[in-house]
This record gives C-alpha cells, sequence and structure tokens, in this order.
C-alpha cells in the first residue's frame, strides 16, 4: 500500500474518525485506525465496538491496500506539521513508513483482518433531517440522559419518527426533555430508536457544514450519514417508559421569568446548597418567586425576582443543577415556569417557542426538609 | 476568671457497665456474679472486648489478649460478641435516653452524653433527675449505668467513671475545679503516658500544678493541646452536645481467623458483609453512592477500592454488586492471603433527601429477563423489608443468602 496525502487533509480525516477511539480498551486493535486505500483514495474506519465512524477522503494512490495505524501515535506526528507538507506513506508487512519534508517515522501497525467489520447496511428505508433541525434536537435533550448503567434505556435519547413528527426525549429518572419538530420525517414512521448520546454529539459535531443528515436502522444500529461520513451507533436495548404519561397536563401555578436573571439567582443562591442534594427552595408569592437555601455547617442565602403572579402561595425543592441545566437548553431570554404541588413534576418551556418547535422540560422535586 | 465554668448548663455522661458482657448475663441469669469476658476464642488471636466485674478482679480488662486473660483466669467464661444484639439494645438505650432529652449525642454503643440544661428544675434537683435517668435504664434493660452530672461534657465523662459500676456522680458548678485539680494527671483529655512523661519534665505532675502553669508555656512544648489542657485543668469545656451526628458511612468488617486465600470463600464473606451493611443502612433510612472495599493482607498492608453505584442504593446485592466486582479486580488476592475484608458504603443520603421520581418501578423493567432484573425495585424493596422484619423478630443471621453459607468468620465491628 502506498499513497501520498497533503498534512491538511490528513489531519482533517483523522480528526473526524479519531472520537471513536476508546482511550482506553482491553482490545488492542481498537486503538488503532483502519486506513484502505483504493483508487478514488482513503478510507478510515475507528470504533469501540458501540460507535464507529468511517470516513473518505482524496490522496494520491499509487497501490492500493489496508492497514490499522496506532491512532495517537499518527496523529501527534501529523499535527507537528506544517499544513501544506507532502506525506507519503508506504506500508510493508505491518510497518507503516512516513515520508515528509526532512524527516520520516516508521509505525509498526496491526493486522487489518483483525480489525472488527462494521455492521453491515440492508436497509432500503432512510430519513432525511434538515442538520438545522437535527442539532437543535439534540442540543435540548440529550443533557438529561441517565449516566446510571443499571438503568440501561435511561442512557440514551429515544428517537421517535412519526411522519410530521420528530420526537427527541431523554430522562434520568428525575427529570426529563422533550424536543418535539415538525417537517416531513416520512421515511422511518414508527420506529421508536434509542440511541447513546455520544453517537448523537458525534454526528452533530460531523454534520456542520452539511445540510442533511440521513438515517437508517439496521438491526440493532443506527446508520447516520453526513457527507461523505458515517457513524454506526449500537442502539440501547430496552423500553423506553412511557414518558407520555408522566407530563402534567394542567399545572396551574404559572409565572414567566428572565431567563439569565433567573440562572443567576439559582447559582447565586446554590453556592450555599448541600453538596449532594443540591437543594434550592423555590417559594411562589403574589408577584415574586423567592430564592433561598438553608444547609446546615454551610450556611444560608435568599434572592427574590419579580413574577407576574398573582395566585395562591406554593413552596417547592429543587436539584439547582437540573433547574439550570433545563434553562440553559432554552432558546428564548423569556421563560415560562409552571408549578402544580411540592411533590409533582415542574415544567419549564420557552415563554415563545420556536418555530415548529416544541420544547418542554420536566424536573422533579426534592421534598422540603419542612415539608 | 471566674472558678465555675460553663454556669446554668447541665450535662450529663451516660456510661453503660461492662454492657457487652452484662447483656450476655441478662440473656443467660446462669452467668450471674461470674467472670464473663465477651471476645474471640485466643486460638483465633481474640481479644476481650467486654469484661463482667467478676472477671476485673483477676486483672482482666477489655483491650488484653484472649490468651493473657484466660491465663490469668482459668475458669473463665468467654461468649462470643453478637453485635446485632448489642447494638438492638443500644438503640433501645438511646431511646431512653432520649425520654430525658432531645439532646442525646452517642459516643459508642453504650454510652452518651445528654444536655438537661434547666430540666432539673421540672424535676426537683439534678441529682433526683440522674437517679430516674438511672431508674429507668435499669427498669427497661435489667442493665446498670454509670452516670456523670456536670456543667460540660468533659467534667461529666469523668464523673460518669468516678464511681463506677452502678454509680452516680454530680459535680456542681462549684465544685468542678477542685474535682478535676484533684484527679490524677493522665485523666485529663490528650493526655496519654507520652504526654503526662513530657509534662513531668517540665515538672507538671498533678492536674493543679498544670492549671497554674503559664499557658504560653504549655503552647511552646503542646501546641494547641498544651492551651486546651490548660483549659481543661480549670474544668472548661465549651463543646456542645451535638444530637444528631450524621453518619458519614456504614461499614462492616472481618478478621479471619486464618489467613485466607479462596476468592470463593471471601466473596462468600463478601455476601454477608453486604448484607450487614444493607441493612443497617435501611435501619438508618439511609441510602448510599459510593461502595468501598478494605483488604487487609497477611503482611498487614492494607488497600481500599472504590466505586459508585449509578444510584443511592441500600441494597445488598447492588452493593454485592460493585464490592466483588472491585474484589475481583485486586490481582494481588491471588497471591497474598487476606487477614481482614471489610465492606462500606459512603455519600450517604437520607431517603428523605433523595429526589423525587418521575416514574414508577414497574414503568421501568427492563425487557430482557435477568436474575436482578426480573424482581423490579419495588419487589426487591419489599423483599428487602421482610427479611429486615424477620432479623428484628428472629435476630440476626435468621436469614442468608446462599452464597454466604460457603464461609465463616469472625466479626468484628
Amino acid at each position: 500500500m502506498k499513497f501520498s496525502i497533503s498534512q491538511a487533509a490528513l489531519q482533517d480525516l483523522l480528526q473526524v474518525v479519531v472520537s471513536a477511539v476508546p482511550t482506553k480498551s482491553t482490545l488492542p486493535i481498537l486503538s488503532n485506525i483502519l486506513v484502505e486505500a483504493d483508487r478514488e483514495g482513503l478510507t478510515m474506519v475507528s470504533t469501540d465496538l458501540d460507535l464507529s465512524i468511517k470516513t473518505r477522503g482524496e490522496a494520491q494512490v499509487d497501490r492500493e491496500g489496508s492497514i490499522t495505524i496506532p491512532a495517537k501515535r499518527i496523529g501527534e506526528i501529523v499535527r507537528e506539521l506544517k499544513p501544506d507538507t507532502e506525506i507519503k506513506v508506504s506500508v510493508s508487512g505491518t510497518k507503516v513508513k512516513m515520508n515528509y519534508g526532512h524527516g520520516s517515522s516508521t509505525i509498526i501497525g496491526l493486522d487489518p483482518e483483525d480489525f472488527p467489520q462494521l455492521p453491515q447496511i440492508d436497509a432500503e428505508k432512510m430519513v432525511s433531517l434538515p442538520t438545522d433541525v437535527f442539532e437543535r434536537a439534540v442540543k435540548r435533550s440529550a443533557y438529561a440522559v441517565s449516566s446510571d448503567e443499571t438503568r440501561q434505556m435511561l442512557t440514551g435519547v429515544l428517537f421517535q419518527l412519526q411522519g410530521n413528527m420528530l420526537n427527541l426525549v431523554s430522562t434520568d429518572g428525575h427529570r426529563l426533555a422533550k424536543a418535539a419538530f415538525q417537517g416531513d420525517f416520512k421515511g422511518l414512521e414508527g420506529r421508536d430508536l434509542i440511541i447513546p448520546p455520544k453517537a448523537l454529539n458525534q454526528v452533530v459535531r460531523l454534520a456542520s457544514g452539511n445540510p442533511k443528515v440521513n438515517l437508517t436502522v439496521s438491526r440493532n444500529f443506527a446508520v447516520f450519514e453526513v457527507g461523505t461520513t458515517t457513524v454506526f451507533s449500537r442502539l440501547i436495548d430496552g423500553n423506553f417508559p412511557n414518558y407520555e404519561q408522566v407530563i402534567p397536563k394542567e399545572n396551574p401555578h404559572r409565572f414567566h421569568l428572565d431567563k439569565e436573571e433567573f440562572m443567576g439567582a439559582i447559582r447565586r443562591v446554590s453556592v450555599l446548597s448541600d453538596h449532594v442534594t443540591r437543594q434550592i427552595k423555590l417559594a411562589l408569592k403574589p408577584e415574586r418567586v423567592e430564592l433561598s437555601v438553608s444547609t446546615a455547617d454551610v450556611g444560608e442565602g435568599q434572592e427574590a425576582l419579580p413574577v407576574d403572579y398573582t395566585g395562591s402561595e406554593i413552596a417547592v425543592g429543587y436539584n439547582a443543577s437540573y433547574l439550570l441545566e433545563a434553562l440553559r437548553t432554552i432558546p428564548s431570554n423569556k421563560i415560562e415556569m409552571r408549578l402544580n404541588t411540592p411533590t409533582s413534576p415542574g415544567i419549564l418551556v420557552p415563554a415563545e417557542q420556536e418555530k415548529e418547535e416544541d420544547l418542554l422540560c420536566l424536573v422533579m422535586p426534592l421534598r422540603l426538609p419542612d415539608a | 476568671m471566674a472558678n465555675t465554668p460553663n454556669p446554668g448548663r447541665l450535662i450529663a455522661h451516660v456510661d453503660m457497665d461492662a454492657f457487652y458482657a452484662s447483656i450476655e448475663v441478662i440473656d443467660d441469669p446462669t452467668l450471674e456474679g461470674k467472670p464473663v469476658v465477651v471476645g474471640g476464642p485466643p486460638e483465633k488471636r481474640g481479644v476481650v472486648a467486654a469484661a463482667s466485674y467478676a472477671a476485673r478482679e483477676f486483672g482482666i480488662h477489655s483491650a488484653m489478649p484472649m490468651g493473657q486473660a484466660v491465663r490469668k483466669c482459668p475458669h473463665l467464661i468467654r461468649i462470643s460478641p453478637r453485635m446485632a444484639r448489642y447494638r438492638d439494645e443500644s438503640i433501645r438505650l438511646m431511646g431512653i435516653l432520649g425520654t430525658f432529652s432531645p439532646t442525646v449525642e452517642p459516643l459508642a454503643l453504650d454510652e452518651a452524653f445528654l444536655d438537661l440544661s434547666g430540666m432539673e428544675r421540672s424535676i426537683g434537683s439534678a441529682r433526683e433527675l440522674g437517679q430516674q435517668i438511672r431508674a429507668k435504664i435499669k427498669a427497661e434493660t435489667g442493665l446498670t449505668a454509670s452516670v456523670g452530672m456536670a456543667p460540660n461534657k468533659f467534667v461529666a465523662k469523668l464523673a460518669s467513671d468516678f464511681d463506677k459500676p452502678d454509680g452516680l456522680t454530680l459535680v456542681e458548678p462549684s465544685e468542678a475545679v477542685s474535682f478535676v485539680q484533684n484527679l490524677p494527671i493522665k485523666k485529663i483529655w490528650g493526655v496519654g503516658a507520652k504526654t503526662a512523661a513530657k509534662l513531668d519534665r517540665i515538672g507538671i505532675r498533678d492536674v493543679a500544678a498544670l492549671s497554674k502553669s503559664e499557658p504560653s508555656v504549655l503552647k511552646r512544648h503542646f501546641g494547641v493541646l498544651g492551651l486546651r489542657l490548660h483549659e481543661l485543668a480549670w474544668a472548661r469545656d465549651d463543646r456542645p452536645v451535638v444530637a444528631h451526628s450524621e453518619t458519614k458511612s456504614v461499614s462492616h468488617e472481618i478478621t479471619f481467623a486464618k489467613n485466607q486465600k479462596s476468592t470463593a470463600l471471601l466473596k462468600g464473606v463478601l455476601t454477608g458483609l453486604c448484607e450487614q451493611t444493607a441493612r443497617r443502612l435501611r435501619h438508618g433510612n439511609l441510602v448510599g453512592k459510593t461502595v468501598t472495599l478494605k483488604i487487609r493482607f497477611s503482611d498487614f498492608a492494607t488497600v481500599t477500592r472504590q466505586d459508585t453505584v449509578g444510584h443511592p442504593t441500600e441494597d445488598a446485592g447492588e452493593i454485592y454488586e460493585i464490592a466483588s466486582r472491585l474484589l475481583e479486580l485486586e490481582r494481588e488476592v491471588d497471591e497474598r492471603s487476606v487477614r481482614l475484608l471489610g465492606v462500606g458504603v459512603t455519600s450517604l443520603l437520607r431517603k428523605s433527601q433523595l429526589n423525587l421520581e418521575l416514574f414508577g418501578p414497574e414503568q421501568l423493567q427492563q425487557d430482557t429477563p435477568s436474575l436482578d432484573a426480573d424482581q423490579g425495585d419495588s419487589k426487591r424493596d419489599r423483599l428487602n423489608q421482610t427479611l429486615d422484619r424477620l432479623e428484628d423478630r428472629f435476630g440476626p443471621q435468621t436469614t442468608q443468602r446462599a452464597r454466604t453459607h460457603l464461609a465463616t468468620g469472625e466479626s468484628e465491628d
């Protein structure tokens, strides 16, 4: 195998695939990138067995062939070269020799035969999503997934395709995010996929500059295509809980807040919250909402914000981090909060929804000590 | 400075007499008046955890190696510790103390401070109040307690030791200084053999001399401790009685009678430790996220390894899952024999502090059935509660998971 390529082009290809290379692996070959040269150019593949990234790029190929190269080592060498440097790569056996400028290096690779096979794509059905919608959907939902491996089905984002609706829902059992979009999403109707957030975030990263993200499903893999790059993600097994059931229809105590002011107040008050529970108290009163905290051996603090509320008083405890993480995803600067009881879910929504979008954040309370 | 420290405060120190040994005598009245000790057998390197007063007449005291105790008293009656039984009795004791004051600070299973400030007035006198506490303990548990009452914790603790066993010593504020200054200097908190020798070298041989020495001199020789010693020599101690010190961790450990090498056996022991730990979490209405495994090898080298659970737990199975994985990762276990094995859970939360759940356990069923998953959380909670009730009724180790039967060990909390 023999090819030559500019530093800039090689660097770009490596950057696409390197994110799927596991930092630690029991299988040494996963630390390598599979490089295949054919008449048209190069194909590179990386995988951690759950997530695989495949990309293609142009190169001057003199002899076809394939090899796997340690990702970290080739990355570090290429990074140190100037963009216009011509790199000549020739492989004999498992030795990868690179010639550049006045230097050269030889990296020992591993047999490409041992590299895991990518899943076969045999799906003819496909849905095409505007990158902008895909990116918004992921950014507004992925934060709420669980990291608890004993609740597998909550560690991914529910990806629901319903023809003219796309729902992305995630929950860790204490809070929930639902981003719904209207549009033409035909092709994979009726599919409910649970996709690891890592894969979705990678697709968002790789999709920038491409107008469309194409999605197909093949057995237990979701396959995303953006330009010349393909991301394969293992789907998470299990039944996503019936989330519609827990979204309250009627939360009567409603008020509006400036998002930045609200977040600032939460951040200041929560400095003195318990470091494990992060509990703060929200006391809703006519015309104002009072945020307060009182933690034994730590201290106490409070802050009041004016609100357009005239109903009865209610006090609810929340994990400050949950509120902040939800608020951060809301695009508008005015938000609406809807409460019901101190033990039922509170709702955060943009005061005005974006066009063809419906975003909802749900947060379960913490019991107040005196309640 | 006035010589009446902490006026207006009344602190009691309640110290049970030979607690473990006395419980054994209650449970088996034929032991009454006999030299009884609680502790592991001499051939298993046991030490005396508690000695009855009859045993103490032979010069036996706690922390003495069992072999030595048996030599001092050949007809000594040795009983292996039953920690769960003592713990239950302790819960009863603390409950009784709680009827006298809302501010009870347990120091160990068998001793506690009570803040009784102002309460003597409704009873009549401090001495009467002290007698009532002792009488109630005796009536409800059959055990005797020694009680010290004084204006602060330091003097109260000295006072409970003054007339032990079965005594009551009241030190009025005006008597506190002379009470302390008439005690041997080693009774002062913080003065061990080393400090006593060092004090002796600078000419301080009794508490009165300590009280008269210059604080700056003491500070030079002993640092902050020196200043504290000077305060204590004047019977001054402002530490409050802290009602409920938050539990930071719950743990159980076992020292093996014989060092162990078999991973299967260690895992069996681990199951039991996890169950005891989980049971105590549930008793305290606590859940924890971090599981710690402690291994001491035969050469006393000790390692601790920890990992976190995905969600706060009180379940023995979930604790075991992490602890056994940590044990498997400890490669040296294959090569060196293990002397001690322990399991602990930290990052504790009260159950009431948990974030409320959005979904019920039935909504979060995994669809791939496995041993653990096919009993959902609620089912497992019910199982745990039932096991706890059985143990509460019929004593510890009524029920055990099958894995436990592989192993036996000597429990020493």
